[in-house]
């Protein structure tokens, strides 16, 4: 494991690059370049807004539903986006695993690093959402890197498992579409989780998508730190999803070539 | 300090392919990853390899020869420990470059500078590093601007130029070819060879071709797989020799015995089919058949044909190509005015090159039967069917060995 993280490390460069190049070649391509990144989770926001906050009234609290909507789709985006570039990523790159040896696990962190750039992005429009709302800066936000940690580790965790059942299986590549749509309604993307009754709350809680997106929007929304009731949960999920997920790729990793 | 070490130890190396699992519990017992190392069952895997042993030192340049299929590619694979032996050892020291495929991982959408960090950064190199032999890379491939283009508006002679070039300057201990200089025209060949023997003297080279003539120049030792095992090692002269004595003998059998003849798998065939090239080989003056020539040898080509339909003014045709695609030379019936006034169904139609003169290499021959010397709509057209080899101690460069004679040199007061 840790020679696993060393040689890792030593390919560092080429898990930027090939981030990069992603990022590089996406943008170079479109009219709009990077707005593209703002346009997915703006337009889905406005939207959302118009249907549950004209057509259907959710109930959100004191903040307006654009910038709750927003927070949610930021974050899912950033998990789904990473997740289902992610899972195929290894078996499109089947011209590169066949020919050239090299830390595997660095194809899918890649794209999970080209989709977080958007996210980045979206996060820079959301602050500048905020202050447009009058919404104040609070202490809570210290909370923010641990919020991230737990994020990325969760994303990276299924972006591992995904990527390497799918080279295994196929059937992965068909269900994943599913999975996804399923995950977002099953996580406080469009609505709050406060609706959710409160006897399977906690249960729905564990969900580490819906524990993050939750605390994101109590930092930023409600300026209080998130419950460790919440935030404890989610990041020993979190944590075990990642480590089983790096373990599994690592031990698979040596047949990918076979299997092609 | 100078004994020289072992780069490369492969002892005892057996590689097997396992079938894709097929039950439901099979697959579960896959994921799970049991069968991810040790006993494949023997019945439902393939053994590409097996027991191979072998070293190689520093600084040695060893090729490796032997049929399609004999585990050539699955050799290499190891080396650059891109899979791993279902049993065996395989130790390689050092940094390896791998030219297995040129310009794989490029992408086609960046342009060829950020490619050539991108294929660095594959082959394990730091930013830095790649700064520090961008310059040389970019002289090397000879593609100046065009480095600012995306490469996907590259042709495949670019491609292979700028992939050769990254994969010769990362200072590499070991370097893993497969049929390397058989890409780009004569010139950039030419200039991939030179850089190729100043590689010699500072790395380790695994050298992979079909090109016999090339793999007794550069190669001091020679491996020859046959059907997955070490068959034989040793002076490059000799083993080239033995294999190529064994190609003849082997196609001899396959006559004798009946058995279809190895078919190409780069062939491409079409026509209408009145007429059609039932087999095409390559004989010695006496009708033996054979796969390898020295230069300024007979060589004849034996055309069998059959007859399925109604045909019209038919006249056949042959071509012969070098391994890179270049046009050598091509005749064809018609050029001759021969009128063939074919009667039976069947026969056999041969042409004879007296002294072939052709430089050592790889050749393909491409054959055909039409009407009217039309060969944009043929009964029959075989492109690629066979190939053979020119073997030489000649050291001529280009494509044909002109008749040529060198004076003295006059000296002028």
């Amino acid at each position: 494991m840790i020679e696993h993280a060393r040689r890792l490390v030593r390919y560092r460069g080429l898990l930027w690059n090939l981030a990069l190049s992603e990022l590089k070649a996406k943008h170079r391509q479109t009219a709009l370049g990077m707005v593209w990144a703002l346009l997915q989770p703006v337009s889905l926001m406005v939207v959302y807004t118009i249907v549950f906050s004209l057509f259907v009234n959710v109930p959100v609290g004191d903040s307006p539903y654009a910038l709750f909507a927003y927070v949610g789709l930021v974050t899912w985006l950033f998990f789904s986006t990473s997740v289902s570039a992610g899972t195929a990523s290894v078996v499109a790159q089947m011209n590169l695993i066949t020919k050239a040896n090299f830390p595997r696990e660095v194809i899918p962190l890649s794209k999970l690093i080209a989709s977080g750039f958007d996210f980045l992005i979206g996060w820079g429009c959301f602050m500048i959402l905020l202050a447009w709302y009058g919404t104040p800066l609070t202490s809570a936000w210290c909370v923010f890197p641990w919020i991230l940690t737990v994020q990325v580790l969760f994303i990276a965790g299924i972006v591992l498992w995904g990527a390497a059942l799918y080279v295994l299986k196929r059937d992965v590549g068909s269900l994943l579409p599913l999975v996804l749509q399923v995950w977002m309604y099953l996580s406080p993307v469009i609505y709050p989780a406060d609706l959710i009754p409160s006897a399977y709350r906690a249960f729905y809680l564990l969900n580490p998508m819906a524990a993050v997106i939750e605390a994101y929007r109590s930092v930023t929304l409600g300026g209080a730190i998130p419950p460790l009731a919440v935030m404890a949960p989610a990041t020993v999920i979190a944590l075990t999803v990642f480590v089983s997920g790096y373990v599994y790729f690592k031990h698979t990793e040596v047949r990918f070539a076979d299997i092609m | 300090m100078s004994l020289p070490e072992p780069m490369i130890e492969f002892d005892k190396v057996s590689k097997c392919y396992n079938q894709q699992p097929k039950t439901f519990r099979e697959s579960l017992a896959c994921l799970s990853g049991r069968s991810a190392r040790g006993n494949p069952s023997e019945d439902a895997g393939f053994w590409a390899l097996q027991d191979v042993s072998f070293n190689v030192k520093r600084g040695e340049t060893l090729g490796i020869i032997g049929d399609n299929g004999a585990g050539k590619s699955t050799l290499l694979k190891l080396m650059a420990g891109i899979t791993r032996p279902t049993q065996g050892r395989v130790d390689v020291k050092g940094r390896i470059s791998s030219l297995i495929e040129l310009g794989a991982g490029f992408n086609p959408d960046l342009t060829g500078q950020e490619n050539i960090y991108l294929n660095g950064a594959v082959l394990g190199l730091t930013r830095r590093e790649i700064d520090g032999c961008l310059q040389q890379i970019a002289d090397f491939s000879g593609l100046g601007s065009f480095l600012t283009m995306p490469v996907k508006y590259y042709s495949s002679g670019m491609y292979a130029r700028l992939g050769f070039a990254i994969a010769v300057h990362v200072q590499a201990d070991v370097i893993l070819t497969d049929e390397i200089l058989a890409v780009g025209d004569a010139a950039f060949q030419r200039q991939c060879l030179r850089k190729f023997k100043v590689l010699q003297n500072s790395s380790t080279i695994i050298f992979v071709s079909h090109d016999l003539a090339r793999v007794k120049e550069v190669c001091s030792r020679v491996l020859w797989i046959r059907k997955g095992r070490l068959h034989c090692q040793g002076e490059s002269g000799k083993v080239v020799e033995a294999y190529l004595q064994a190609v003849r003998e082997d196609r001899d059998h396959d006559l004798r015995a009946g058995r279809e003849l190895h078919h190409e798998p780069e062939e491409r065939r079409s026509g209408t089919g009145e007429v059609e090239i039932v087999e095409i080989g390559t004989c010695t003056e006496r009708g033996e058949p054979r796969f390898a020539f020295r230069s300024d040898e007979p060589l004849l080509v034996r055309i069998k044909y059959q007859l399925h339909g109604h045909s019209h003014d038919l006249g056949f045709g042959v071509n012969i190509m070098s391994y890179a695609g270049v046009f050598v030379h091509g005749t064809n019936t018609f050029i001759h005015g021969m009128a063939l006034d074919l009667i039976k169904k069947t026969g056999v139609i041969e042409l004879l090159y007296p002294n072939l003169p052709m430089v050592p290499g790889t050749y393909w021959l491409t054959a055909g039967a039409t009407s009217d010397n039309n060969w944009s709509v043929p009964y029959d057209l075989r492109e690629r069917v066979c190939k053979f080899e020119v073997l030489s101690t000649r050291r001529d460069g280009g494509l044909v060995c002109l008749e040529h004679h060198w004076s003295d040199p006059v000296e002028h007061g």
